[in-house]
């Protein structure tokens, strides 16, 4: 054995966010893996500072953890921020970035507004959205 | 070797079985550098202290052997940045692994306290050091043939050539012991299950640049590699990848500990202290 360098120089801290906020740990790091930002998913979801185009990319993102999610948490976790990223998109940029029907994405967005596991923010922008949308 | 003045060694049968298995350790911890794994090498600490000290199992030596290949660096680093040449700290490193860690039962006390093992490794390795110089300095002191030894002898001990202090090193290497364990353990597990491309999508992806630095593959080379639909489905096999690789560290770090206690609560106080230690 030599005096060899250590392999890292830099600790795997992010490996301590499952510990810490297990619920929206893959959520957040699909935001800052996408977006390359240091920012949480509902701080990304709740910023007028969000683009429209990187509320089509959340958009995206979380259409496909909601239908290839590994556990069927992760996909309801994928349901709701894909209404939260149309919702965004609509309160902040008074954009509609989907062709869903109202009906549809009005129930939606109640969905949102009414799980007890998702932040009050959500729960504010879920609501806001609602009221937008054309009759 | 260190063993031939220590007054705990043991001068059974027994020690030269240790002796034996001791017999070249550092080829054992350079075949381990080459990336080749044994049937133990992703197995969890305690299961491996407990495969270690049971005498009737098949697997003993192979489990003694994946332990010091796994705390090897660890030790090392520490007696080396507590201010030995490479050569003393490899001898003292080896005489430490045969005369405590196998020859005194360390895995056996560990298993009956079920302490941190961090700490009861850190301990036992500062007091083989404490011994082995007061071990020097007696002999040292005692008049030889030659006369009076000198006090201004510095037995051995040179200014630290390493920018670590001790346990800071030591918790360097450690860290970096788990880090490689969950890696090859996260990477049998996705090649299992059929799962090549989670893996490669999260070493080009993650771990590559988290341990060495290198800019992460983008998106889209690995969406064109694999035949991925652009970022969105990329970044989410990433993060199951991810998640694992979490999991099975602080897994790790949990069969290091007491039970019941905080996997991130260590993870937490390693890092501070690597920090700390630069």
């Amino acid at each position: 054995m030599t005096d060899e360098q250590p392999l890292t120089k830099h600790p795997i801290e992010w490996a301590m966010d499952t510990d810490i906020d297990p619920v929206f740990t893959l959520a957040n790091w699909l935001v800052q893996d996408a977006l390359d930002t240091n920012s949480s998913a509902v701080e990304v979801l709740t910023s007028r500072e969000t683009t429209v185009d990187e509320f089509r990319i959340l958009k995206r993102l979380f259409k496909q953890l909601r239908t290839q999610g590994e556990l069927p948490a992760d996909r309801r976790l994928g349901a709701r921020l894909y209404a939260a990223s149309i919702a965004g998109a609509l309160v902040f940029h008074d954009r509609l970035t989907t062709t869903q029907k109202s009906p549809r994405l009005l129930e939606a967005f109640r969905e949102l507004a009414v799980d007890r596991d998702m932040p009050d923010e959500l729960v504010e922008l879920a609501v806001r959205a609602s009221t937008m949308m054309p009759d | 070797m260190h063993s031939e003045s220590d007054p705990e060694t043991p001068d059974t049968g027994e020690a030269r079985r240790v002796e034996s298995d001791m017999k070249d350790w550092s080829s054992v911890v350079e075949k381990d550098a080459d990336g080749s794994r044994d049937a133990s090498s992703t197995a969890t600490s305690w299961t491996l202290i407990h495969d270690a000290t049971n005498d009737g199992s098949p697997t003993m030596k192979a489990s003694r052997e994946t332990l010091v290949r796994r705390y090897w660096s660890a030790v090392y680093a520490f007696i080396r940045s507590s201010g030995r040449s490479e050569s003393q700290a490899e001898d003292l490193t080896q005489g430490f692994f045969c005369d405590v860690v196998l020859g005194r039962d360390l895995f056996d006390r560990a298993d009956a306290s079920r302490g941190r093992f961090r700490s009861l490794l850190l301990s036992a390795v500062r007091n083989y050091l404490a011994d082995d110089y007061r071990m020097r300095t007696a002999q040292r002191r005692s008049p030889g043939p030659n006369g009076v030894g000198s006090l201004d002898d510095d037995n051995g001990i040179q200014v630290a050539s390493n920018e670590l202090d001790p346990e800071a090193a030591f918790n360097n290497r450690w860290v970096d012991a788990l880090i490689k364990l969950t890696r090859d353990q996260v990477r049998a597990d996705l090649l299992e299950a059929d799962q090549a491309m989670h893996w490669d999508i999260l070493e080009r992806r993650i771990l590559v640049p988290c341990l060495t630095g290198a800019a992460p593959v983008p998106h889209d080379e690995l969406a064109i590699r694999w035949g991925l639909k652009g970022l969105p489905q990329v970044a989410n096999i990433l993060v199951t990848a991810k998640r694992r690789f979490a999991r099975t560290l602080l897994d790790n770090v949990r069969e290091t500990l007491t039970s019941g206690a905080s996997a991130s609560n260590e993870l937490n106080e390693l890092f501070k202290a690597l920090g700390a230690g630069r």
